[in-house]
């Protein structure tokens, strides 16, 4: 390259060039760009040389569709009057109430980024829309194509096998109660699913079923920990629907190319997701998929966990002392409540090992896959609070629990942690855009926390927080102090829910 | 030096008697499926084009752009007007292209060496010849063509879109930032850099280096 890109522009001037060829500039400043290209010869040529590249795509001629395109486009619409599937075979809607049993586990929750697999929000906008058709394809075209963890999920030839184990795991599992053996009324199956999976009602539903969602969305609402003093029967609807998160399904299964090859497909390729996602009960499963997300960039590590949930809940009615508040706690084994998932009351002392939604991991490979991909996905370098980072250094606390495989979709860290890294860690959410009420709640939540200790405590803490500035925190030491006054310690508890489309991988083919 | 190199802004021709996309849109929702034809062909290139620059397959392209107008289809009684119609169809576009190259096995960038295989006298987005050449398309298809789509090719997906949706779509910086979903500050940094990728890939292609 020319020399002159080495001794020019910083990334805002030549931002400034590319904007003033577009005629983006403001009319003063752009007047300051044409006077600096005209005065600096290397400003000038990193000028003329972006102008000629943005030339030559202008120069480019349109590129016109095939005649093909719209004969195919007709072809494949459904004639007549448009069909529904049953609500219930609606994987969409499925998601929907899959990522509310989820919120309900651990109250608050955090969208990521990028929603690939469910939408959280009642009301979907334009965009929500446009994204939700990012799965589309992938259960209809994974048959075709291999390679992804996308296409974990088995080719449609596999349906009707799959469908028959379904079957058998139906029976064996009690999934009927869920509305998945199709013997009851469209109608109850609408209510019972969405009441089960405390969905949020879905954009697409028809009027009758929107009841039912409205219903299930209104059971958003209850708090962490609701999930556990439910009834057993809600638990397993629960733990269905959470599997049903990690599932893979097409976001709109009733798209025409699905009902073209009939409703029995959907729900083969439906139940059979079902199943399989019950192989996260197996650990070796577990790594190797988390060692194949952990080999990803960070981008797409965000695609791949379905969702990030935040629980900041006041535990510890014991003496807590500063120091021992903010040291990372170990989040340590406890196997049968973390296969009840209950969020649960929390009331353990400093020394107890955390309760509720504590890690159970099969290893220490396990321990340190899951902490280099929440390492990649807290961003490692700034704002993730270093109770994560160090899971990795505490893999053998999680050895301990070798054996112990929890039926469970997905994994909860929980650590106690200072307000002042919470808030670190909503600032850095925030960075990321994962803006959305229920962050809102969550810093709400931080407020009522300060609130306890009077409003001089609210005060932002700029300083320590890399992510935007006006996030709620204060004064690490201050607020630990405070805690320890008032015997409450935040705790971030993070559930990684698996997601769809995930069965097991060999490591060594990744 | 002068600034403000118009956009192709290729915005569908439409005569002033002529259906607004909202109109078409409430009469495709009302089951006039004519309507809805007049939809895709008023915007079949556009979506077309987007989806064979980012996706740099032809017939990737044509699968994709036909399941974006199901979606489109489906998903028609929700589109509430608040947005340009083809603001909401390219975001739709966008996205669907983000799946298909996520489903390839998180290729960064995508050459399309497939089409290099079929089609061996140069610009691989060229239509076929098949199909007759246009003035466009015997134009396009030069060298310069050949080198900047095979340029574009090897872009990180991000930049790819938004150089394609800019540059080659001609959207605004706003119509650019609300299909990504991204600030318009966002774009603007964006763009420019790949807008400087692009060009270190360009110029010593075409013998540019000073």
């Amino acid at each position: 390259m020319t020399d002159h890109r080495e001794r020019l522009p910083n990334d805002r001037l030549v931002e400034e060039l590319s904007a003033y060829i577009d005629g983006a500039l403001e009319p003063a400043r752009a007047d300051e760009v044409r006077r600096l290209i005209e005065d600096n010869a290397a400003v000038r040529a990193e000028y003329e040389e972006l102008r000629e590249t943005v030339g030559m795509l202008h120069g480019l001629a349109p590129v016109r569709a095939p005649a093909e395109l719209l004969p195919g486009v007709r072809a494949k619409l459904p004639r007549g009057r448009r069909l529904a599937l049953p609500i219930w075979l609606n994987a969409k809607v499925v998601g929907l109430a899959s990522a509310a049993a989820a919120a309900v586990l651990v109250g608050v929750s955090l969208q990521s980024e990028q929603p690939t697999e469910f939408e959280t929000t009642a009301e979907a906008t334009e965009a929500e829309m446009a994204d939700s058709g990012a799965g589309d394809r992938r259960a209809r075209d994974t048959s075709r194509r291999k390679g992804s963890v996308d296409d974990f999920v088995e080719g449609a030839s596999d349906a009707d096998t799959r469908f028959k184990k379904a079957g058998e795991r139906r029976e064996t599992e009690g999934l009927e109660s869920e509305g998945l053996g199709g013997a009851k009324p469209e109608a109850e199956e609408q209510t019972v699913q969405a009441e089960a999976r405390s969905g949020p009602p879905a954009p697409s539903q028809k009027p009758a079923s929107r009841d039912a969602s409205k219903k299930a969305g209104r059971k958003r609402a209850q708090p962490a920990g609701s999930l556990g003093k439910s009834a057993p029967g809600k638990k397993v609807a629960a733990d269905e629907a959470l599997a049903g998160a990690s599932l893979g399904a097409p976001k709109d299964a009733a798209e025409p190319g699905a009902l073209a090859d009939g409703v029995a497909k959907a729900e083969a390729d439906l139940v059979a997701r079902f199943v399989q996602t019950r192989s996260f009960a197996n650990a070796g499963a577990r790594v190797s998929y988390l060692e194949r997300v952990a080999s990803m960039s960070r981008a797409d590590v965000r695609k791949h966990l379905v969702a990030l949930q935040i629980d900041l809940t006041a535990i510890s009615k014991a003496g807590a002392k500063p120091a021992a508040a903010d040291a990372a706690a170990s989040p340590a084994p406890n196997a049968d409540k973390a296969k009840r998932g209950t969020g649960g009351k929390r009331a353990a002392g400093l020394a107890a090992p955390v309760p509720g939604g504590a890690v159970v991991l099969a290893d220490a490979r396990e321990a340190r896959a899951l902490q280099t991909v929440l390492s990649r996905l807290f961003d490692s370098t700034a704002a993730a609070p270093r109770q994560i980072r160090a899971l990795g250094e505490q893999a053998q606390t999680f050895a301990s629990a070798k054996g112990k495989e929890p039926a469970l979709e997905s994994v909860r860290v929980t650590v106690r942690t200072s307000q002042a890294e919470l808030s670190r860690f909503l600032a850095w959410a925030g960075s990321l855009g994962l803006t959305s009420t229920p962050e809102a709640a969550a810093l709400l939540r931080l407020k009522e926390l300060d609130g306890d200790k009077g409003a001089g405590a609210a005060a932002p803490d700029a300083a320590q927080a890399p992510g935007p500035a006006g996030v709620a925190g204060g004064s690490k030491m201050d607020r630990t102090a405070a805690r320890s006054k008032n015997s409450e310690v935040p705790t971030l508890t993070v559930t990684l829910v698996y997601p769809k489309n995930a069965a097991p991988v060999n490591p060594a083919g990744k | 030096m002068r600034p403000g190199i118009s956009s192709k802004a290729k915005a569908p021709s439409k005569g002033p008697g002529e259906p607004t996309d909202h109109d078409l849109v409430n009469r495709a929702n009302g089951g006039d499926s004519d309507a809805f034809d007049a939809l895709v062909t008023r915007h079949q290139d556009r979506v077309f084009g987007t989806v064979l620059r980012i996706v740099g397959n032809r017939e990737d392209a044509l699968d994709l752009s036909q399941e974006i107008f199901l979606t489109v289809f489906q998903r028609l009684d929700r589109f509430l007007g608040k947005a340009k119609f083809s603001t909401w169809l390219y975001r739709i576009a966008v996205n669907r292209c983000r799946d298909e190259l996520r489903r390839r096995g998180f290729v960064k960038h995508t050459r399309p060496a497939s089409l290099d295989a079929t089609r061996p006298d140069g610009d691989p987005l060229r239509e076929p010849a098949s199909t007759g050449p246009a003035p466009e398309e015997r134009a396009e298809a030069n060298e310069t063509s050949a080198v900047v789509h095979a340029a574009l090719a090897e872009l990180p997906e991000e930049a790819r879109e938004i150089v394609v949706l800019r540059d080659l779509e001609g959207l605004s910086y706003e119509e650019t930032a609300d299909v990504l979903e991204v600030p318009v500050g966002t774009v603007r940094s964006r763009l420019s850099r790949a807008r400087v990728l692009l060009r270190d890939k360009l110029i010593p292609r075409l013998g540019h280096e000073s």
